[in-house]
């Protein structure tokens, strides 16, 4: 019925449409309550594009400081201007047409950025089904203020090492209830939280994920229910399982075995820019790539800038190897200074516009 | 049926082709989708009627009269939806200076924010329609949305005593969010998560081990916190923003009919609502307080299939009951109080409220530390709860970093807290340096290597976890 729809897509074109909608409104409309009424829809769909995002907090603090704040900003507007029932602000064709140009630079600088910024393809839904877990996930700061610079690492994931018949489109455990062995890693991802424990694994294909429906600490596995959801869409990623291999500290110069696809290996850039993280007992170690070098059948070796890496406790044995391809978006920036001038000159101009008389004309006299 | 009770959450078994209905993913989510909201729908209608039938019962009572007689039998019980009937009818009025969009639009904005803030609220243990991390936080940031519509209201009638009552209740609710947000912090720093289905889940055992019983800071908090969510509902003695002997009804003055109506419905839904987080913050949430019943529950729980849906429905009557009851004190108050002024209402909050909930605030933080330093009571550590002596159970927030240790290599040791040996420097996984530093457990000096010992037996970490069984959330 609703198939040939992503739930996903339709709700970003709400909010997005909302948000352009709200913001063109705020400058079109005239009156001072209605203005801060168009404010409140867009920065209200702008928190809604967050909670899509599943940035539940961002879209919250959102929520509370700018829509919120709003509210203080309509008092104001109408204390500091109210010299009849219904205000307006009229601007002259001049104003428009210079406040038109500015608008469209900032556009066009907007535009620019996101033309040239090489995003990561995030095409696989966001992994949320786990709640936050801050012994896999480590602490959330970094992260935040990494993306908020445009570097974007994908959150840890569980790395097993099973015998999944994946075939196909989909991977199907065959009978009802598969055993898996795991490792120390899902131990550490089995925390409890608000959401059930989920076993993700990474195919060439994309991920599946399975619900936990028991584990026996005892023979180390796990039991899983017997569908595994459908692979969703196919990311970048992709996982070395280094059985056996004992990783001390992290290594400058890491194994990486056969049997990654050459054309996923080219993705990964030389410039420092994508990161790898290893998976280690539940700590996530995360350096950047500076090199590498890949043979097919061979094998090859991952060089990592060491002095870069972001360290978390590094004793114990590697269990995994998990790469995450991310770029450094450095071109998000300069656009993001631009935009909180510009929004501190738009604050500026608002209080001026408000504290002068000269346009303020009640409605049916102008 | 018994498949829909094995099943996690709905969607999943309408997906699922052996046991339910094998429908596509996307459908499977939408119609859950639409189960869940027509659900939460019925609490935020119901609540509504139920609590004005209360109210006018109640008010009846205390005045010496007899309320509501006539509709539904003896007491009046229908009473609420002979309203509904009569307001339906009524002419839906806008006045003609007063701006049309804003005036038609402000009470569904009331009402929609007082809507979205129930989506966050667990009724039982994992029925949170949107389960997330941050519920408490999010309730906080949506309920202050509702003022918009008041002040929209207000302004778009055209009339001064809406502008007046809109404007009292801008300067109200602007000064009431402070208090409010530093007391919803207390239980969050007190438990250590903003996830309000943790902040219930911590409050399980006896009556004592709920928050409000935690230490003197929490039952003081828990008043404060009831006076701020009342004058944050506009409710009598705050409700200066209606105040009908001043201002003829305030900011909806001007409205009539259905209109008219949602505002009451979104006043009265966000009484539930501000009730409900109290009883979950402070009064335990699901949890009776018996151990002896909230055991059988969360066997019933864990056990899954139809009897653990009872548990969690009774789970839910458990909440809702104790979300009433504290309406029910919001009524009684409202009928036996005098109104303040403006003036009052604003020195209640600037002078004494917020420097009240920030003294709170503060001794919230201390109290850990000084329990530990003033008690001897042996203390022992499973998963995230630490117990200090046999019967007190309270979930300790590490100081810094990772608020929770979690799994085998975070292994926060119990000597961490230990008494005999803490300098405040105790907060075993330390987000700066990366590396665990138990401090030197006294309890167990046998132990030559705490901070690895969970990492080198990989069977401990399953030791102290139930697998989750039944979520009611689904993203």
């Amino acid at each position: 019925m609703f198939d040939g729809i992503s739930g996903h897509d339709l709700f970003f074109w709400a909010f997005a449409l909302a948000a352009c909608g709200g913001a063109v409104a705020v400058v079109v409309s005239q009156s001072v309550v209605r203005m801060a009424f168009w404010l409140i829809v867009s920065l209200g769909s702008v928190a809604g594009l967050f909670f899509l995002l599943h940035a539940d907090f961002v879209g919250a603090a959102q929520l509370l400081i700018y829509v919120g704040g709003t509210i203080v900003l309509l008092v104001f507007g109408l204390m500091l201007t109210a010299s009849g029932p219904f205000l307006k602000i009229a601007t002259s064709p001049g104003e428009g047409i210079l406040a038109g140009g500015i608008g469209l630079l900032l556009l066009s600088l907007l535009v620019w950025t996101v033309m040239t910024t090489q995003a990561t393809d995030w095409t696989g839904a966001p992994p949320t089904e786990q709640a936050f877990d801050p012994g896999v996930a480590g602490h959330t700061t970094r992260p935040l203020g990494a993306a908020l610079l445009g570097l974007r690492p994908q959150p840890a994931s569980v790395l097993v090492s099973a015998p999944v018949r994946a075939s196909g489109e989909n991977a199907q455990m065959s009978n009802g209830s598969a055993i898996i062995q795991v490792d120390a890693a899902l131990r550490a991802h089995s925390e409890t939280g608000d959401r059930p424990s989920v076993l993700r694994l990474y195919l060439p294909q994309g991920r599946v994920s399975s619900r936990i429906q028991s584990m026996d600490a005892d023979a180390g596995t796990v039991t899983v229910s017997n569908t595994f959801t459908s692979i969703r869409g196919g990311t970048n990623r992709f996982e070395i399982v280094t059985a056996g291999n004992v990783l001390t500290g992290f290594p400058r110069v890491m194994q990486l075995p056969t049997g990654i696809a050459a054309s996923d290996m080219n993705k990964v850039p030389r410039d420092g820019s994508a990161m790898v993280q290893v998976l280690n007992n539940g700590q996530r170690t995360t350096a950047r790539i500076t090199d590498w070098e890949y043979d097919t059948d061979t094998g090859g070796t991952l060089t990592v800038d060491r002095s870069l890496m972001d360290t978390k406790n590094s004793a114990g044995d590697g269990q995994a190897v998990d790469f995450d391809i991310v770029r450094l978006g450095t071109g998000y920036l300069l656009p993001f200074e631009v935009v909180s001038v510009h929004l501190l000159v738009v604050l500026v101009g608002a209080a001026y516009l408000a504290r002068a008389k000269r346009r303020v004309t009640a409605e049916g006299q102008s | 049926m018994s498949g829909i009770f094995a099943a996690g959450s709905l969607a999943e078994y309408l997906k699922d082709p052996v046991e339910g209905w094998g429908w596509s993913e996307s459908t499977a989510y939408v119609v859950a989708a639409i189960v869940h909201v027509v659900l939460l729908i019925n609490v935020f209608a119901l609540a509504p009627f139920f609590f004005i039938w209360l109210e006018r019962k109640a008010s009846g009572r205390i005045q010496d009269r007899l309320g509501p007689t006539r509709v539904g039998g003896k007491f009046g019980w229908l009473q609420s939806l002979a309203d509904g009937v009569k307001l339906i009818q009524k002419e839906d009025l806008c006045p003609p200076a007063a701006d049309s969009m804003l005036f038609r639009v402000a009470p569904y904005l009331v009402c929609i924010s007082s809507f979205a803030a129930f989506v966050f609220l667990p009724f039982s243990e994992g029925w949170t329609a949107v389960a997330a991390d941050v519920g408490l936080f999010l309730i906080v940031a949506i309920l202050s949305l509702e003022v918009f519509g008041i002040i929209l209201a207000g302004y778009a009638s055209a009339s001064k005593w809406s502008l007046f009552g809109g404007m009292r209740e801008a300067a109200q609710m602007v000064s009431y969010e402070i208090p409010l947000a530093i007391c919803a912090l207390v239980p969050i720093v007190t438990i250590g998560s903003l996830n309000l289905s943790d902040i219930g889940r911590a409050q399980s055992g006896w009556i004592i081990d709920w928050m409000i019983f935690h230490d003197p800071f929490t039952f003081c908090t828990f008043f404060v916190y009831f006076t701020v969510a009342t004058a944050s509902c506009k409710r009598a003695p705050f409700d200066l923003a209606e105040a009908e002997s001043e201002l003829v009804g305030g900011f909806h003055t001007e409205y009539s009919g259905m209109r008219w109506s949602f505002f009451f419905m979104g006043e009265y839904a966000s009484m539930f609502l501000v009730c409900a987080l109290a009883a979950i913050l402070f009064l335990g949430a699901w949890h009776t307080g018996l151990p002896v019943v909230d055991d059988m529950l969360q066997t019933a729980r864990d056990a899954g299939g139809a009897s653990g849906y009872l548990a969690n429905l009774l789970g839910m009557a458990i909440t809702i009951f104790k979300g009433g009851l504290l309406v029910f004190v919001q009524i009684w108050l409202r009928w036996t109080l005098p109104r303040l002024r403006i003036d009052q209402v604003m020195m209640t909050c600037l002078k004494y409220l917020i420097p009240i909930s920030c003294f709170l605030f503060l001794g919230v933080i201390v109290w850990p530390m000084l329990w530990l330093t003033v008690s001897d009571a042996p203390i022992s550590h499973e998963g995230n709860t630490v117990r200090i002596g046999t019967t007190r159970t309270t979930w300790l927030p590490s100081a810094l970093g990772d608020r929770m240790p979690a799994g085998p290599a975070a292994a926060a040791p119990a000597g961490a807290w230990s008494n005999s040996d803490n300098d405040g420097s105790n907060d075993s996984s330390d987000a700066e340096t990366g590396e665990p530093q138990p401090a030197a457990p006294a309890e167990a000096p046998e132990d030559p290597a705490v901070g690895n010992t969970a990492a080198d037996d990989p069977k401990s970490g399953f030791a102290s976890r139930r697998p989750r069984r039944r979520q009611g959330g689904q993203r």
